[in-house]
C-alpha cells in the first residue's frame, strides 16, 4: 500500500484534475484506490467525479470536527465509473459555513494521518491519493510527511518555478522516498523534451510527465474524469503513464 | 545516535513541547532528533519492539526513551493488550485569524 501526495506551490496548476485522474486510471487497472480531499479551504474534488453536495451526508469535515468515522465519508465511485479495481473518495465540504467552521476553529493535523492509516487497512487499499491544498501549510507538510510519493504539478510559469522549488526542498528533508515533477498545461509551441531537461536539471528531480494544454479537458469544465471520457486521447495515455509508474 | 546515554543526553536540552508539536517542528528539530520523528511518522504508529528496532536499543532502554519523549510532548503512547504503541503528538492546528465580519458572514458562526 501507498500513499500519494499531490501537492503544487500555486493554485491552479491542475492538481485535482491530475488528482482525480490518476485514482481513477490505478482503478481502472484493477487497484484498490482511496482519494481524500486534503483542501478544506477550496475543496472540489467531488464535483470532478459528478457527486452531488446533496450526496455528501458526511465529508472529511465531519470527520476532523469528531462527528463521523472517516468510514462513514467514504463514497464508493466504482461502480458508477465503471472501473475494474475499486474507487472510494473522501471528499471535503464545499458549504461556506462548513468550510469557515475549519478554517475558524483549527482541527487536530494528525486526525489526517489518523484518518490515512483507517482507509488503508480498512479497505485494503494499494493506494491512497491525497489532493492537498496548494503551498506549504500544516497539511500539505503532514502529506509529504507520510507519502510513499509526491507528484508536485507545475506550469511552465516563472512563478511556479520558484514555489516548486520550495516545495521540493521539503519534500527532500521530509524524507520523501519518491518525488517527481508533473509539468501541467505545457502550449504546444513549447518542445516537451527541452522543458522536461530543464525542469528535471533545474530541481534535480525527475519529471513524471510533461501534460499538453488540451482543449477538450477544459472545454469539459470539471464535469467528470478526463481519462474515462476520452480513453483513446493522447493526454489519456500520459496519465496512464503516471498511474503505471506508480504501480512499478 | 546509537547509545542510550547519547539519546539520554539529547533529550535532557530538548524543551517540553506542552501542545505537541507542529510541521516546521519535524524539519527544524536536531538532526537525530528530527530524523526519528519523520520516521516515526512515516511509519505512523509504532509498538515498542520496533521503536526499539528504531532506536538500536534494548526494549527496556527504548520503553524509558519512550517515556521521556511521551513527557516531553513529542510522542504519544496508547496501551494496547499487547505492547505499548507510539506515535508522533502533534499540536492543533492554528486557527484562521479573520474579523468577526468575515466569519459572520461565511455562516454566522
Amino acid at each position: 500500500m501507498s500513499i500519494v501526495s499531490v501537492q503544487s506551490f500555486r493554485r491552479g496548476t491542475g492538481k485535482t484534475t491530475i488528482a482525480a485522474n490518476v485514482a481513477a486510471m490505478l482503478a481502472w487497472h484493477g487497484q484498490r484506490v482511496g482519494v481524500v480531499d486534503f483542501n478544506f479551504a477550496a475543496p472540489g474534488l467531488h464535483i470532478l467525479f459528478n457527486l452531488s453536495e446533496d450526496e455528501l451526508l458526511h465529508t472529511l469535515n465531519d470527520f476532523v470536527w469528531g462527528e463521523c468515522e472517516i468510514e462513514t465519508a467514504v463514497y464508493d465511485l466504482s461502480e458508477r465509473l465503471a472501473l475494474r479495481g475499486q474507487l472510494l473518495l473522501v471528499p471535503a465540504s464545499t458549504q461556506p459555513r462548513q468550510i469557515a467552521r475549519v478554517l475558524r476553529g483549527g482541527y487536530y493535523v494528525n486526525l489526517l494521518s489518523d484518518a490515512c492509516n483507517v482507509l488503508l487497512d480498512r479497505f485494503q487499499l494499494d493506494f491512497l491519493l491525497l489532493d492537498t491544498a496548494a503551498g506549504l501549510t500544516e497539511d500539505t507538510q503532514l502529506a509529504m510527511a507520510i507519502a510513499d510519493h509526491v507528484l508536485t504539478v507545475l506550469r511552465p510559469d516563472q512563478q511556479d518555478y520558484l514555489g516548486t522549488g520550495l516545495i521540493i526542498d521539503v519534500a527532500r528533508r521530509l524524507d520523501v522516498p519518491q518525488a517527481k515533477l508533473i509539468v501541467n498545461e505545457v502550449p504546444a509551441a513549447f518542445a516537451e523534451k527541452n522543458v522536461q531537461r530543464e525542469v528535471e536539471q533545474a530541481y534535480g528531480c525527475v519529471v513524471t510527465a510533461v501534460l499538453p494544454h488540451t482543449e477538450q479537458l477544459t472545454l469539459m469544465g470539471s464535469s467528470g474524469i478526463f481519462a474515462l471520457t476520452y480513453p483513446d486521447h493522447d493526454l489519456t495515455a500520459r496519465l496512464q503513464r503516471i498511474a503505471a509508474t506508480l504501480m512499478l | 545516535m546509537e547509545n542510550f546515554s547519547d539519546w539520554q543526553e539529547t533529550l535532557l536540552h530538548l524543551p517540553l513541547f506542552p501542545d505537541g508539536v507542529v510541521m516546521a517542528d519535524m524539519l527544524t528539530l536536531p538532526a537525530p532528533l528530527g530524523s526519528f520523528l519523520r520516521r516515526v511518522l512515516r511509519m505512523r504508529q509504532l509498538p515498542l519492539s520496533q521503536l526499539a528496532q528504531l532506536l538500536q536499543l534494548s526494549s527496556e532502554q527504548a520503553a524509558e526513551i519512550g517515556q521521556i519523549l511521551v513527557e516531553k510532548g513529542v510522542l504519544q503512547r496508547h496501551v494496547t493488550d499487547a505492547e505499548p504503541e507510539y506515535k508522533v503528538r502533534f499540536a492543533p492546528k492554528s486557527k484562521t485569524r479573520l474579523s468577526d465580519q468575515v466569519w459572520n458572514a461565511l455562516g454566522d458562526l
